[in-house]
């Protein structure tokens, strides 16, 4: 396009805008040679151009920074090193040498043969608790005078003969009817090598009130012994004296394998630290 | 764009943004929040955006705002003078000199914008129209009218001095 005296302004203004290409700003400047004058009005549309204003300055740039948040998993991937691998290694050889280490089965067999019942529960069907027994002992001796001296604490391994034992600690007859209790069904004379009941040694005022019931639990079902004597002993169940009543323990469990071990001892009663009593199995052969 | 371009756009454009939004808008409190919701903007695209592209969107959502701002009624008392309250370094006044800066103000704010966009930021004709959302021959008359009616002010006020 040829400039000429209607056009030149807009190559002009092109010019100032750094808009003009070199053909056309050759041609501005032929033109701007041939007509001075309009050279002004060229001086002074270049002084409409803005100057460069740097003073100008955002305050608040620190605003404006940003972190990029870290997602976890690529946390993980950043954190991962290559002595985590073998770490882990590590962890998992050690779990498999301690689990297949002979002791640790020894402990485990032993544990298995002790606890033979996965599920150890005490039934009573008559709803009376075992620790019932104990507390009408305390009645039953305090009703006939007995005192109870700390030397009747008897040992884990030294059983007292059923019969020596009975005589303390069961209430019989008339003297418990007049203390107002349930009288137990006396126990025949059992042989100690095969029936050892629980035995209670009672000192003083360490008499529990009702021994927490998971004290008495034991593998099998629990009962008292309210049927005839004939009943009370049979092939199959085991015995056991709480504070000299009897309790028929119906196994219903391993049955075969506790017999095995007849007066093996379940576990002991301990009250406030001090051991009261034990609870044993008997086998009636 | 990584974290780093995007803090690096930060060094680069905060200021020329700001200036950009303040010469219009003639308040700093807005201008401010204007280059912030930009940079905001910005930062939650740039993991889409090129580094090169970055300081055409931020002007394009700078001058956006800016002109939402402006239609709400805000702002649109625009005063003549330049505003005391805004920082320059060493309390200098505006560089551009009072004349240019009166004629400036006399312009419409879309010439005023397409004139600072020119001759601040150096943007072409078809760089400007994307800002804008004006075409490129739209841009050039504009900018050339505007640019007319400066040199108009500059002649009068000589003419006066």
């Amino acid at each position: 396009m040829k400039i000429n005296m209607n056009n030149y302004e807009e190559f002009m203004l092109s010019f100032v805008d750094n808009e003009l290409s070199e053909e056309d700003t050759g041609k501005l400047m032929q033109f701007l040679e041939q007509h001075q004058d309009l050279q002004r009005e060229l001086r002074v549309l270049q002084a409409t151009k803005l100057p460069s204003d740097e003073k100008i300055i955002f305050p608040d740039k620190d605003l404006l920074y940003r972190k990029e948040a870290v997602s976890p998993k690529k946390a993980f991937f950043t954190l991962r090193s290559p002595w985590v691998p073998a770490a882990a290694a590590a962890c998992l050889a050690l779990l498999l040498l301690f689990s297949l280490h002979p002791w640790k089965r020894q402990v485990v067999s032993n544990a298995t043969s002790f606890n033979a019942s996965p599920k150890r529960e005490v039934f009573f069907p008559s709803g009376s608790p075992l620790t019932e027994s104990l507390h009408e002992e305390k009645k039953v001796k305090q009703s006939e005078g007995i005192a109870l001296r700390p030397a009747e604490i008897k040992k884990k391994n030294n059983p007292v003969p059923p019969s020596k034992k009975e005589s303390n600690l069961i209430a019989k007859g008339p003297e418990a009817k007049k203390a107002g209790l349930a009288v137990m069904p006396a126990l025949p004379d059992i042989p100690s090598s095969v029936n050892e009941n629980k035995e209670i040694a009672l000192n003083g005022n360490d008499l529990p009130k009702q021994l927490p019931l998971e004290n008495t639990m034991h593998a099998g079902s629990l009962k008292k012994t309210d049927a005839p004597e004939s009943n009370k002993y049979y092939d199959g169940h085991l015995l056991a004296s709480d504070n000299g009543s009897t309790k028929d323990i119906s196994v219903t469990e391993k049955i075969d394998e506790w017999r095995k071990k007849p007066g093996e001892i379940l576990e002991n009663i301990h009250q406030k630290g001090i051991k009261i009593g034990k609870i044993t199995f008997a086998v009636n052969n | 764009m990584t974290e780093k371009e995007f803090n690096n756009c930060v060094d680069l454009y905060a200021g020329r943004l700001f200036r950009f939004i303040i010469k219009n808008l003639k308040h700093e409190e807005d201008a401010k929040d204007i280059v912030q919701n930009s940079f905001e903007i910005l930062w939650k695209h740039h993991h889409e955006l090129l580094f090169e592209k970055a300081r055409s969107y931020l002007f394009t959502t700078g001058y956006r705002n800016m002109v939402d701002h402006l239609r709400k009624g805000k702002r649109v008392n625009l005063v003549e003078s330049f505003p005391e309250n805004v920082k320059v370094q060493g309390d200098i006044p505006p560089d551009i000199g009072p004349v240019l800066q009166k004629g400036l103000e006399r312009l419409s704010e879309m010439q005023r914008s397409l004139l600072m966009l020119k001759d601040y930021e150096g943007y072409s004709y078809e760089e400007i129209g994307e800002i804008t959302e004006l075409n490129a021959s739209q841009v050039k008359v504009y900018l050339h009218r505007a640019r007319l009616k400066m040199k108009e002010y500059l002649v009068k006020m000589e003419n006066v001095l």
